[in-house]
């Protein structure tokens, strides 16, 4: 059954399920609608900010948290720290839903070639996915990323590098099940062509895993990036980066606290209404999944 | 079992040898490795030089050959930075690594698992609800920022505890806690999985029903077979705890392989990152086999297939 198929009754029955699921459910609420004003923000934040968030105004060095004009203090430069934490939303929400679609993409594709296919494609599609485990997920980020070069471009070229993995074999798991069953040879019978049975007949009905998936993963690659830009690579300063942020306001840590405190709050707060709202999408489209 | 072993054994050794190869080629994939890799302010005829010296201007294939035969010698060449062989640079860490990754490991087990048995048996109750939210927020919460937290409170603030360094129980206690944080979380939520699983079975009610004191049952009848899903966790969280060790190293100084590594990609130190990815890639092959291992003791199901 494909989500196209079902008469429009079923599908604003789903809606009205979710709508119900979440406003049941207080803390997916809360993140949703948390999530939802981040997104806002970094949407306006250049309208919201004022002139060059990167120009040192160094009258203002190092102010602590509700100096005037300066709500959330400024840094070594001056510069305004809620200003710059607005901004590097952008960066840490582009990173992480970007790296996510491209690398889900191509991930799932190469996965369910994989298992469409079978045979030697297969074997080295999977052996290449092996050795990629091999190595812990941030090791090889940044291995990556010292090789292909700094910049915001590159950190989710690395992120995509490194992330694929964890889609093909999910949607090769689902898809050598799927294939034996009835409905592929059904479509195959009527005579649809392998293009028409991957997209139309496979590939909606892996969704599912691969939703719940892509969502956790958005708050694993914005903390990666994050990691990646604090340990001096990824994206550089001046750029407002909410792991850069920290890594220049280590060398402040024992007298400016706000400045390694408040970018850190800003990841760590986006990182937890993801997953929350990524574990009530798994209990509410799939509770059996285990991811 | 003991066939399964072997032939996860070979494939183990396979994978390896394909890691040390994706390393090489990694590293030349971009072109030139000594412009990666050398100091930016290098003249052009000092690069020739060390092209000349470290071989790369040989056809890729003698180079592979060449790496390869000494890559399985444990030679990956010497560091630019310190002059010495980089194998050593990097193995002469590894115990720093190990005391941080078993420290770490010590405190996921001693506290989540009882946070996960508590949140099972008082299904419900209050304590059920803080275990789920310290596992939510433990899972959250990057583990570099919840290192700057403690040394904030602890270093900063206390003064009780040293910011960085090895050598005393001291320094180790803040690294070892805030690499330890995501692991506690998510022994924690297995744990908590695991015995509700177990404590719905009908030879609980017996147990109970025949008279056992209710901690009689909980450990010597629930937690026994829940654990056993504990068991291949463990074997992943040592990898877990390995990468998660390469940003932490860095936050506290830890003189580790992470913080070896790190400072080798910084530094631009070829022979150093290869010998570091080459050791990573080992130590989580093989904790990934031990996992493999563990899930077909415990389930005859996989080993046929």
């Amino acid at each position: 059954m494909t989500a196209k198929a079902l008469p429009r009754a079923a599908t604003r029955g789903r809606l009205t399920r979710f709508r119900s699921a979440l406003t049941r459910d207080y803390w997916a609420l809360a993140a949703v609608l948390f999530l939802a004003a981040v997104v806002l923000l970094a949407i306006l934040a250049p309208l919201l900010v004022d002139g060059d968030v990167n120009r040192p105004n160094y009258g203002v060095r190092l102010k602590p948290p509700l100096t005037a004009g300066h709500p959330l203090g400024t840094d070594q430069m001056g510069r305004d720290v809620l200003d710059r934490l607005l901004l590097g939303s952008r960066i840490s929400l582009v990173v992480g839903f970007v790296s996510v679609v491209v690398g889900g993409a191509i991930g799932t594709a190469i996965g369910v070639l994989a298992a469409y296919y079978g045979r030697w494609i297969d074997t080295i599609l999977m052996r290449l996915a092996d050795v990629q485990l091999s190595f812990p997920f941030i090791l090889l980020a940044l291995v990556i990323n010292a090789i292909i070069g700094l910049g915001l471009r590159n950190i989710i070229i690395t992120l995509v590098i490194a992330g694929w993995v964890e889609y093909a074999r999910i949607a090769r798991g689902e898809i050598l099940v799927l294939r034996e069953r009835e409905f592929v040879e059904a479509a195959r019978v009527v005579g649809a062509g392998n293009l028409r049975i991957m997209l139309r007949h496979l590939l909606p009905n892996i969704a599912t895993p691969l939703i719940v998936i892509s969502t956790l993963q958005v708050a694993r690659f914005i903390v990666a990036e994050a990691s990646i830009s604090f340990l001096g690579f990824g994206v550089q300063p001046p750029t407002p980066a909410w792991g850069s942020m920290i890594s220049e306001g280590m060398k402040y840590i024992f007298n400016a606290w706000w400045l390694v405190t408040l970018p850190g709050l800003a990841l760590a707060l986006v990182a937890l209404a993801v997953n929350t709202a990524g574990d009530w999408l798994r209990d509410v489209l799939d509770p059996r999944l285990k991811i | 079992m003991q066939r399964f072993i072997v032939t996860r054994l070979i494939y183990g050794v396979f994978v390896v040898f394909l890691a040390v190869t994706a390393v090489f080629f990694m590293l030349r994939l971009t072109g030139d490795p000594v412009l990666l890799f050398a100091p930016m302010d290098t003249s052009a005829k000092d690069l020739d030089e060390i092209r000349e010296r470290m071989g790369f201007n040989d056809p890729l294939w003698v180079q592979y050959g060449r790496y390869m035969r000494d890559a399985l010698r444990g030679d990956f060449g010497e560091s630019t930075r310190l002059h010495r062989p980089a194998t050593a640079v990097v193995v002469e860490r590894l115990p720093a690594t190990l005391e941080l990754g078993v420290a770490a490991l010590g405190i996921s087990l001693a506290v989540g698992i009882p946070l996960g048995m508590l949140a099972a048996v008082r299904h419900g109750s209050v304590w059920d609800r803080l275990a789920g939210l310290l596992a939510v927020i433990g899972q959250a919460v990057p583990n570099f920022w919840l290192g700057i937290l403690l040394i904030l409170l602890f270093a900063v603030a206390l003064k009780w505890l040293p910011t960085s360094g090895r050598g005393s129980w001291e320094q180790l206690i803040m690294p070892a806690v805030a690499l330890a944080a995501a692991s506690v979380a998510r022994y924690a939520r297995l744990t908590r999985s695991a015995m509700l699983d177990v404590l719905r079975q009908d030879y609980i009610r017996t147990a109970h029903a025949k008279g056992l004191s209710p901690t009689r049952v909980i450990w010597g009848h629930a937690f026994k077979n829940a654990s056993i899903s504990l068991i291949t966790t463990t074997a992943l969280e040592i990898g877990r705890l390995l990468g998660g060790a390469v940003v932490i190293e860095q936050m506290f100084a830890w003189p580790g392989v992470g913080r070896v590594t790190v400072q080798a990609l910084l530094n631009r130190d070829f022979a150093v990152v290869e010998a570091s990815v080459v050791l990573f890639a080992v130590v989580y092959t093989v904790a990934n086999l031990l996992a493999d291992i563990c899930y077909a003791w415990v389930n005859p199901q996989v080993r046929v297939s």
